[in-house]
């Protein structure tokens, strides 16, 4: 197949089930059908093609990229042009890879359902009244209702795991460092890291090996040599495992359980050693991380002013009025929400008792999980409590959002690699995930072990390739 | 009652370090580029823009930290200030907040130890120009770095600080970290001020003075503030912790804002840039690449060289002219070449159109006789005027000065001749005469004579037809 029938044939399901599913905030066919173009004739000419030569990939509205606009789903950056790119699109061009558009979001990343993006709600591929989880929920339904086959997102706390696990695909959140940040859109830096979302391992391994790497731009970035695949010698006989009793505690869905434990079941068939271990209750790393994530927001979006983009209102002669209207104006309710409680946690009087303690308590988190992986190889767990729910849930349902991500935050709090992988789907139809958490610069070993998983439990990406018009009516 | 006043002051000096690029992007520093020219999604704050860390920058700083005898942090790092400045691109300042680069320094001001309780990194702010009613941005001098020094209170006069400043500002240019210059704001100063009537350390409400772009400025303003804080605390007043700033126009103080309404900064570590960890001898490496202190240096001319105070004063304060005097002084005896660079030189630019090898030279050659002060000072002239060395001016002006004693005995005697009328008055009492006949000899040899030869010959001759007759 030539790459530019496969961007045809990309482009025929974007515009049958996008408007059903709503993953995309912009297109960029133009310059993806001149990329094809150009791979087709090189192809053509006998010469060397690139890692991911016509491989159409979506990236998330947080990441930016030369020629697009960069909005992060928020009134405040409509018409926003960064002018420059991301390196992890800088690095994706560079392998070849056809880069079709921009996928929805939480506004500036904050959320766990795509409802709060400032265009509009994103819907799951396996039940269009059921969110995608989120804040990638654009990337997740995008890969998960077959438009795509690679996307990228970024997690802080989850938001990558959590909407894979959603839209039954595979999601990856790596070491962080491993992926340069410069060029995302950046809510709590400390624990932001861009990562992929696919519907099948090979193409993961492929897409991490192509963004991975030390980057002068993000000093926090280390060098990617170690990410090699051991071949076929992966043997899991003796492997260590650990579930966290204080994980299982949290979820409640007797469906998630069960088929987690049949999973387990599968891998102890073949020598794995899996042990249920006692470990910091999730509650308290989700309290750590609703301060940390909070501050760390308040001053990263301080840049946001209306001074030089953004909402600029004519009437204010102050320019505090000016910066507070602008704000006012250009962000969501749950940004605005974020910004204060991030600014109170830092403010004298409560900071001692905030935000300090926070970062204190990250450290005893991050020192818990170093110890725990002197013992084990791996940290099992359900990705997340439930399966997806609905759309516009309202307050009854709201702390299970909010909930949603818990399973995923120590690993985030402590930068550890975690991926987020299909265990079938319940008896509604809906895809559950599995969560694998591995020590620093594990992920090659996750990878491997995910394949193994896929090969012993059977269960591999639920991919949805019909979607049901009526369903979400 | 009587009772004694003691003035606190304590300075924070702001340098914006002589980089190339900025502190955390790469573009120029260059300060005369039209507005907005220097700038990158780094230093505008474009959302997803991250900051690296120009090595540069902590070189010079850390040149600056260890010269002013600091504690330095082998591991320091970085936070964010945070608040809202138009000209602010971030709504955050980075700087070195919780753990500095340098700390518990002193800077020895002759018999004063002034304690520096921290050298840090920082990045400037754009500038905001005010233009009638509109207000204009220029993000050009956004992320230019910046090194803060902030010195303990140990100052207790507005002039001790202004002094304390020009040697301050003396030694960084010596380190070449900065080009100091108060008017472009390349030097910029703040200082503390209270007034306490006991013991105490510091004044509890100190006012802090914003903004003094000149060594006048500073002393004036300190000097205003010391008067209106005492007429305050005699009037049995108290004296409000506030932020004040410097009309030069009127010479007063005014009132910025009040400290009960100042800012909470929300300090915490910037998570975009990693621990700033200095390798294993640098420090050590920097300290031995420093160059001697001008305050020592001056210190050793008038110890070594038996310079007075008065020359060392003028010809240290310009590092160009004392490295020139330096060079000269091991040339030619060092209070000759002191003398003639603070007689003759001063209003020069350095290094001028004439060596130290060349002054030297000149300088000898008057010591030697070959040519007469004045003469010397023509030289010199010509030299800086025309670039030409000195052995060639005098060969073209044929001002070889001549001390063959031969030669002149026949000079005199041809006076002397010539002269009758002269040397009688001469010998009958009238002293000056002499000069008259010595004026001719010089005449005579076109100015080419040594003077102090003819003198002394002309004198001995009239002697013995004295004593003779």
């Amino acid at each position: 197949m030539s790459a530019r029938e496969i961007l045809k044939d990309c482009k025929d399901r974007l515009e049958e089930r996008d408007p059903l599913l709503k993953a995309f905030v912009a297109t960029s066919w133009k310059r993806a059908e001149k990329k094809a173009r150009s791979l087709d004739e090189k192809r053509a000419r006998g010469e060397e093609l690139p890692p991911m030569a016509g491989v159409p990939v979506a990236i998330k509205d947080n990441i930016a990229r030369l020629q697009d606009t960069l909005t992060c789903c928020s009134r405040f950056l409509q018409g926003f042009y960064p002018g420059y790119s991301a390196t992890v699109v800088e690095k994706l061009e560079k392998a070849g890879a056809l880069i079709i558009g921009r996928t929805n979001m939480d506004e500036m990343a904050m959320g766990s359902t795509t409802e709060k993006s400032a265009y509009f709600p994103t819907r799951n591929p396996h039940d269009l009244g059921k969110v995608p989880g989120g804040s990638s929920g654009g990337s997740a339904a995008a890969v998960g209702g077959g438009i795509v086959p690679l996307a990228l997102g970024s997690e802080t706390g989850g938001s990558i795991r959590q909407p894979a696990s959603f839209c039954g695909v595979y999601g990856l959140r790596a070491t962080y460092g491993r992926i340069s940040r410069f060029g995302l859109v950046a809510y709590a830096s400390s624990l932001d890291q861009i990562g992929p979302l696919a519907g099948d391992l090979q193409d993961l391994w492929l897409v991490l090996s192509q963004i991975s790497g030390r980057d002068s731009r993000d000093s926090t970035t280390f060098d990617s040599e170690d990410l090699k695949r051991s071949g076929d010698n992966f043997d899991p006989r003796g492997l260590r495992i650990a579930i966290p009793r204080e994980y299982l505690e949290q979820v409640e869905d007797e469906e998630v359980l069960e088929r987690m434990i049949e999973v387990v079941r599968d891998l102890e068939q073949v020598g794995v050693i899996v042990e249920e271990v006692s470990f910091t209750s999730p509650g308290r790393a989700l309290a750590v991380y609703s301060v940390i994530a909070p501050a760390e927001a308040s001053s990263n979006l301080a840049r946001f002013d209306g001074i030089r983009f953004g909402p600029a209102p004519e009437a204010e002669q102050d320019w505090e009025a000016f910066i507070t209207k602008s704000r006012d104006e250009g962000f969501g309710k749950e940004v605005k929400n974020r910004i204060f409680l991030g600014t109170v946690v830092l403010s004298s009087p409560y900071r001692k008792e905030f935000f300090d303690r926070a970062l204190v308590a990250r450290e005893e988190i991050r020192e818990e999980l170093h110890e725990l992986f002197k013992r084990f190889d791996l940290v099992l767990s359900p990705a997340t409590p439930t399966p997806a729910f609905s759309l516009g849930a309202g307050m009854e349902e709201s702390l299970e959002k909010f909930m949603s991500d818990i399973l995923a935050i120590p690993g985030s709090l402590a930068g550890l690699p975690a991926i987020s992988i299909p265990m079938g789907l319940n008896r509604n139809g809906l895809p559950l995930g599995l969560q694998l958490m591995g020590p620093p610069r594990s992920e090659p070993f996750l990878l491997e072990f995910s394949e193994l998983v896929k090969r012993e439990s059977g269960y591999g990406a639920e991919v949805k390739l019909e979607i049901d018009r009526e369903a979400g009516k | 009652m009587s009772c004694k006043w003691e003035t606190i002051i304590g300075l924070e000096i702001h340098l914006q370090l002589k980089t190339r690029s900025k502190i955390f992007c790469s573009c120029s520093t260059d300060f005369s580029a039209p507005a907005n020219t220097n700038t990158c999604p780094i230093c505008l704050g474009w959302p997803g823009s991250m900051p690296a860390l120009n090595q540069k920058a902590v070189l010079l700083a850390l040149r600056g930290a260890v010269a002013l005898n600091c504690k330095i942090n082998r591991e320091s790092s970085f936070d964010r200030k945070n608040y809202f400045y138009p000209d602010l691109p971030k709504g955050f300042q980075i700087t070195q907040y919780f753990r500095p680069l340098g700390f518990e320094g002193f800077f020895q001001v002759g018999e004063n130890k002034v304690g520096i309780q921290r050298v840090h990194l920082e990045e400037d702010a754009g500038k905001t120009i005010y233009n009638g009613e509109e207000v204009e941005i220029d993000y050009n001098r956004a992320g230019i770095p910046l090194v803060e020094i902030v010195t303990e209170p140990d100052l207790v006069s507005p002039d001790q600080a202004r002094d304390f400043l020009r040697e301050l500002r003396l030694l960084l240019l010596y380190l070449g970290i900065s080009d100091c210059n108060m008017e472009e704001g390349s030097l910029r100063c703040d200082a503390n001020i209270s007034i306490s009537t006991g013991g105490e350390k510091t004044g509890e409400n100190q006012v802090e003075l914003k903004n003094l772009n000149s060594f006048q400025a500073i002393a004036r303003a300190l000097e205003y503030e010391q008067n209106r804080q005492k007429a305050l605390k005699k009037g049995g007043e108290e004296i409000a912790r506030e932020t004040r700033g410097w009309d030069t126009t009127e010479e007063k103080t005014f009132l910025l804002r009040s400290k009960e309404e100042s800012v909470d900064y929300r300090y915490f570590p910037e998570p975009d840039l990693p621990v700033l960890v200095l390798e294993e001898g640098l420090i050590d490496s920097v300290r031995m690449d420093l160059p001697e202190k001008p305050q020592e240096r001056k210190k050793r001319w008038e110890r070594e060289w038996k310079i007075e105070k008065e020359e060392t004063e003028v010809l240290i304060s310009q590092q160009a002219r004392a490295d020139f005097f330096e060079k000269t002084a091991r040339l030619a005896p060092p209070r000759e070449a002191a003398k003639w660079i603070k007689e003759n030189l001063v209003n020069f630019d350095f290094p001028p159109e004439i060596s130290p090898e060349e002054l030297g030279d000149i300088i000898n050659r008057v010591r030697a006789g070959e040519l007469s002060t004045s003469r010397g000072k023509d030289v010199l002239q010509l030299c800086l005027e025309s670039g030409k060395n000195p052995a060639r001016i005098i060969q073209e002006k044929g001002w070889t000065q001549v001390s063959d004693e031969d030669y002149i005995e026949k000079l005199v005697d041809r006076v002397l001749e010539e002269n009758p009328g002269v040397v009688d008055d001469y010998l009958s009492g009238k002293d000056k005469a002499i000069r008259f006949l010595i004026g001719q000899a010089m005449k005579l040899s076109q100015g080419q004579a040594n003077p102090g030869l003819v003198w002394d010959l002309m004198e001995r001759k009239l002697e013995e037809r004295k004593n003779y007759g």
